[in-house]
């Protein structure tokens, strides 16, 4: 049951894409993976600070800089709040969770790496967690390992264990699989990997748009996410890591901002977080995410998960009674993520006949390769739905999937 | 009928599907003497070419495919068309196949037989890597 104080429509309202045409169809945007929708919050937040908040950080005595310095730094609080960390200073603003990892696993390439070293990802990483970690490899000697996947879309934990040894120096997974929905027991999986005294990267991509998340809690070593996939701008990212971690990490880039003290002869780095966000960052993107996290904690968190939880149920009961169609990722546990095939059919051509109804899915390999090979797929069609679509929406895929399904015999 | 069943209909219109269906000169040719492979990174599709040349001539050819209806009946009706003179005429046929496709060569008509369909996909610019596939990994270098 949907949640007496969830008002699908009120939400729905707060989108203004989501009023949109597409072709003279409604939009029915089931894409959410990809990138999330932002509210009309997020829009003016961006609006009002090119019109009257603009100027640099970190570096004015004037009026606007100081006051955009502090809402800057107020929304890296409202960040590690949101995360369950407790220090600020630990939270660093990236372009994105693939600028996260790469700045880690750069740091892990010239502090911690050496020759024979092992770094363990999954099956199931997005691109993003598995190239840095093969050019880290490439540079280092160290060996790329792998936690297999079961033929549920979940992760074999039977093998973790092996693969955690005295030369494993990092292990990085993704909290939710963007293609298959499976949320991994991540508290599990870093308990595992404390034992043996090896940090972990937790890729919260997929997950923090689902469900709160506490690092605290889960006691990961990193933890990352993209602005655009939690209803915010495009651009802008986040990396929160442990302190000890961070400081022991070099920078990844140079130049203003992340000084302390700059000479011919040497220059001092800033502290925590100013040593990783040279340049000036993107001021803009920080405002927007922080307006983002504000109106999502707004919500009812609880009753939106309800809802989609709902909407993935009702399209898999649907879905499932078209002839031929199969879903790929059936794990117990599961984000509103629904990948599928269907016999004979090639997602492309499902994507095509949908986008003719203003239904917006993927369609393709959604930056998971391996994954999809050790499947035999070249691709799969994905709807991913967001806690502002409607039990209506889904009714609508699941009429166009039977549609088509006639319409190629 | 609702209009945008119509354009579909157009897009897969009955040669695309049945080229989709039965593709002509499909599988791998046993004894081939070279082959091609396309790939489009963006959605994985994946494409080879087989031809057997005997002094020069190509006397065969077929293609495999794990990709999607438009990649694969443009895979099917390029090859048609090119082994109708046994790839004698393959630069014209590229060309055509190419012009049809990027909407330098307006018109259909019937001498262009099953190709005169890659005209429907213009109508799709997120697909026309899709049919171009075929043309691209086949270039006339390889004739």
């Amino acid at each position: 049951m949907v949640h007496k104080n969830f008002d699908i429509q009120a939400i729905r309202a707060d989108f203004p894409i989501l009023g949109r045409d597409v072709g003279g169809r409604p939009l029915n945007y089931l894409d959410n993976a990809a990138t999330a929708q932002k509210p009309q919050a997020v829009i003016e937040a961006l609006q009002r600070y090119y019109a009257h908040e603009n100027a640099n950080i970190h570096r004015g005595v004037h009026y606007l800089s100081e006051q955009l310095t502090e809402a800057y730094e107020g929304t890296r609080s409202k960040v590690a709040d949101f995360i369950g960390a407790k220090d600020a200073a630990e939270v660093v603003f990236t372009r994105g969770a693939t600028e996260s990892i790469n700045l880690i696993a750069h740091g892990f390439t010239e502090s911690v790496l050496n020759e024979g070293d092992e770094i363990l990802i999954t099956h199931m990483e997005h691109h993003a967690n598995i190239v840095p970690w093969q050019i880290a490899a490439e540079k280092t000697g160290a060996k790329l390992k792998v936690v297999p996947v079961l033929s549920d879309g979940s992760l074999d934990m039977e093998a973790v264990p092996a693969l955690l040894n005295d030369r494993t120096r990092i292990f990085a997974f993704v909290h939710t699989s963007n293609t298959l929905g499976t949320i991994n027991p991540a508290a599990e999986l870093i308990e595992m990997a404390h034992a043996k005294n090896i940090p972990v990267l937790l890729d919260g991509s997929q997950s923090v748009p689902h469900a709160p998340v506490d690092v605290g809690q889960l006691d990961c070593d990193f933890f990352v996410f993209s602005g655009h996939k939690l209803f915010g701008p495009t651009g802008i990212g986040v990396l929160w890591g442990k302190r000890a971690w961070l400081e022991r990490l070099p920078p990844y880039q140079s130049g203003g901002d992340m000084i302390e003290l700059v000479d011919f002869e040497g220059t001092t780095y800033k502290g925590l977080p100013g040593k990783f966000e040279a340049g000036t960052p993107h001021i803009a993107g920080v405002m927007g995410l922080g307006v983002a996290i504000d109106y999502l904690s707004s919500l009812d968190r609880e009753a939106a998960l309800t809802h989609e939880q709902n909407l993935l149920e009702a399209a898999t009961h649907g879905l499932l009674e078209v002839p031929g169609l199969s879903i790929f990722g059936t794990a117990p546990q599961k984000a509103s993520v629904l990948s599928f095939v269907i016999e004979g059919l090639h997602p492309h051509d499902i994507g095509t006949f949908l986008n003719a109804d203003g239904i917006a899915i993927r369609a393709g390999h959604h930056c998971t390769q391996p994954l999809l090979k050790a499947f035999g797929l070249a691709a799969t069609a994905r709807a991913s739905f967001a806690f502002y679509n409607s039990m209506e929406e889904v009714e609508q895929l699941i009429a166009a999937v039977h549609k088509l399904r006639k319409f190629f015999g | 009928m609702r209009e945008d069943t119509e354009t579909l209909r157009e897009l897969y219109q009955a040669t695309i599907l049945d080229h989709n269906k039965n593709p002509r000169h499909y599988g791998v040719l046993s004894d081939y003497t070279e082959s091609r492979e396309g790939y489009n990174p963006l959605c994985g599709d994946k494409l080879t070419f087989y031809l057997r040349r005997e002094e020069g001539e190509v006397v065969a050819a077929t293609f495999e495919c794990a990709a999607c209806a438009i990649c694969k009946a443009s895979a099917s009706m390029l090859l048609e068309a090119a082994m109708h003179d046994n790839f004698q005429n393959y630069s014209a046929l590229h060309a055509t196949g190419l012009a049809l496709l990027d909407g330098s060569r307006l018109e259909a008509s019937n001498d262009l037989g099953d190709l005169s369909a890659l005209v429907a996909i213009r109508a799709f610019p997120a697909r026309l890597g899709c049919a171009r596939l075929a043309w691209d990994t086949l270039k006339p270098e390889a004739e």
